[in-house]
């Protein structure tokens, strides 16, 4: 099996997405912006399909639309939870229904939507590979170097607020490396399956951690456990890497909240 | 040594022009501890968030004595749900190192984190779910994780309420501790007279009619609305 290139490429860059997806996923659970993630991959799906429409890399076509979002999400203050709940959705309406739109423009075959919906790992392009090489090390690199705030911001956001005079700098990092590692883990399950790789492993995760490093360390060897028999089972089944990453990732979830 | 005072401090509305209060003078020097008292909704609070910078007077000034870059540390009454998602007390104390790139603990840091668990009494508990804890050891908790930051200054909002007597003697003899030992100052918002008569050197009584400040011997409780021994 690693003998194919396609292969050894699936893996090197599945291993970095489900680190990375790991890492960032604590603080998305810990900060109950699992929605917003989700949104954010839409938006994603609303890139891409422009990008291709427009015949530039989906990569970049997410990663533009949802680093854009995600810095104008930053500078709205959501207020009352219930209502920015509601427009986000909207938000998301609009997501779905531009990409809709730009896949049927841009009259690709089937399988371009598929693999923007449900991931392309096995087919990914050289020049793509070394994109998610460097905004996954990239993503890591920020958040160890703002781990301490971000951690504060996460998991007591009461204290947070009055400890860092940068609290609203923290927020737009991280939704910034939010935007960026959904853009990067799409390439691997989809932008419609992004919550698999980014709330589950650390959703279980912290049903087992007690300290936030062990949260961390555990997701990543959650997501890892589940990226790397994804791509295995599906190698030997050509069933779709998403479909075993999905089961296995929620199999995990639901014996963590059963022996929890 | 004078830490803070307060000139002539006066709080408007924004929208109705009407005051909270005016003329509210009133000072804090090191090692004192300050109770904030009055009636619910008097603006005790937008007090404290002019004194903690985040807000600004109408008129008058609050002036930083001795240090300008004055830390204070603030104790929330209310911490968004720790059981959503509950870390080792040890390490939500520790959370308070919010600053500096290294992922980990420096050796000092540790050692000093150990200390503030201990001065809190919560050596003994430090691996323990946060969750889990007492009303009387989660407010010791959120009380170490303001202290971790070594401040100056220490705002307590409420942070009596809904213990118990053990307990929230528990607490005040850590505050005194601090107090003792790491030459702080403690600024105490409390309707529990009880605490406010035992444990503070000065009062400030914010009402609409105007403040009052002194040692807290002067205090006369029957000007507060719900004054008495056993207010809630």
């Amino acid at each position: 099996m690693f003998n194919y290139p396609f292969m050894q490429n699936a893996y090197v860059v599945g291993t970095l997405i489900a680190i990375v997806s790991g890492f960032i996923g604590v603080f998305v659970v810990a900060r109950s912006m699992s929605f917003l993630a989700h949104v954010l991959s839409e938006i994603g799906f609303a890139g891409a399909s422009f990008a291709l429409f427009m015949g530039w890399s989906p990569l970049l076509g997410m990663l533009g639309f949802t680093l854009v979002s995600s810095a104008s999400i930053g500078q709205l203050d959501m207020g009352d939870e219930r209502r920015s709940e509601s427009t986000v959705s909207a938000v998301s309406s609009v997501a779905i229904g531009l990409g809709i739109a730009f896949l049927a423009l841009s009259q690709k075959n089937a399988s371009s939507a598929t693999s923007i919906l449900f991931g392309s790992i096995f087919s990914i392009s050289h020049a793509n590979i070394v994109q998610v090489i460097i905004l996954t090390l990239a993503v890591l690199l920020v958040g160890v170097v703002l781990y301490r705030p971000l951690r504060h911001v996460a998991f007591d956001h009461a204290t947070a607020v009055d400890s860092l005079p940068y609290v609203k700098m923290v927020d737009v990092v991280f939704l910034v490396l939010m935007a960026t590692t959904v853009a990067v883990s799409a390439q691997v399950v989809g932008s419609l399956l992004i919550f698999i790789l980014m709330t589950l492993p650390a959703s279980a995760a912290m049903r087992w951690g007690r300290r936030v490093s062990h949260m961390i360390g555990l997701a990543i060897i959650f997501a890892l456990v589940g990226v790397w028999g994804a791509l295995a089972l599906s190698y030997w089944t050509n069933v779709p890497v998403s479909f075993f990453i999905a089961m296995i990732e929620s199999m995990i979830y639901f014996a963590s909240t059963a022996a929890r | 040594m004078r830490i803070l005072t307060g000139k002539d401090v006066g709080i408007q509305f924004a929208d109705n022009k009407r005051w909270l209060y005016r003329h509210v003078d009133f000072h804090l020097d090191s090692s004192q501890i300050l109770a904030l008292v009055g009636d619910n909704g008097v603006g005790k609070t937008t007090l404290i968030r002019a004194i903690m910078g985040q807000r600004a007077l109408t008129e008058g000034e609050l002036v930083r004595d001795h240090a300008q870059d004055l830390r204070i540390g603030y104790v929330p009454q209310y911490h968004d749900d720790i059981g959503a998602f509950p870390l080792h007390i040890a390490d939500f104390v520790g959370l308070s190192y919010d600053r500096g790139l290294l992922p980990w603990l420096r050796r000092s840091e540790k050692e000093h984190l150990e200390h503030v668990l201990n001065e809190a009494n919560l050596t003994e508990i430090a691996n323990e779910r946060i969750d889990r804890a007492s009303g009387g050891e989660k407010q010791r908790a959120f009380l170490a994780q303001a202290m971790i930051q070594d401040p100056d200054v220490l705002i307590l909002d409420e942070a009596t309420a809904n213990l118990d007597n053990v307990a929230k003697f528990a607490l005040m003899d850590v505050v005194k501790h601090y107090r003792d030992h790491h030459d702080l100052s403690v600024i105490m918002v409390s309707h529990d007279l009880d605490i406010v008569e035992r444990y503070s050197d000065n009062y400030l009584l914010l009402s609409p009619d105007g403040a009052e400040f002194g040692p807290i011997a002067d205090l006369d409780t029957s000007k507060l609305e719900e004054g008495g021994r056993d207010h809630v």
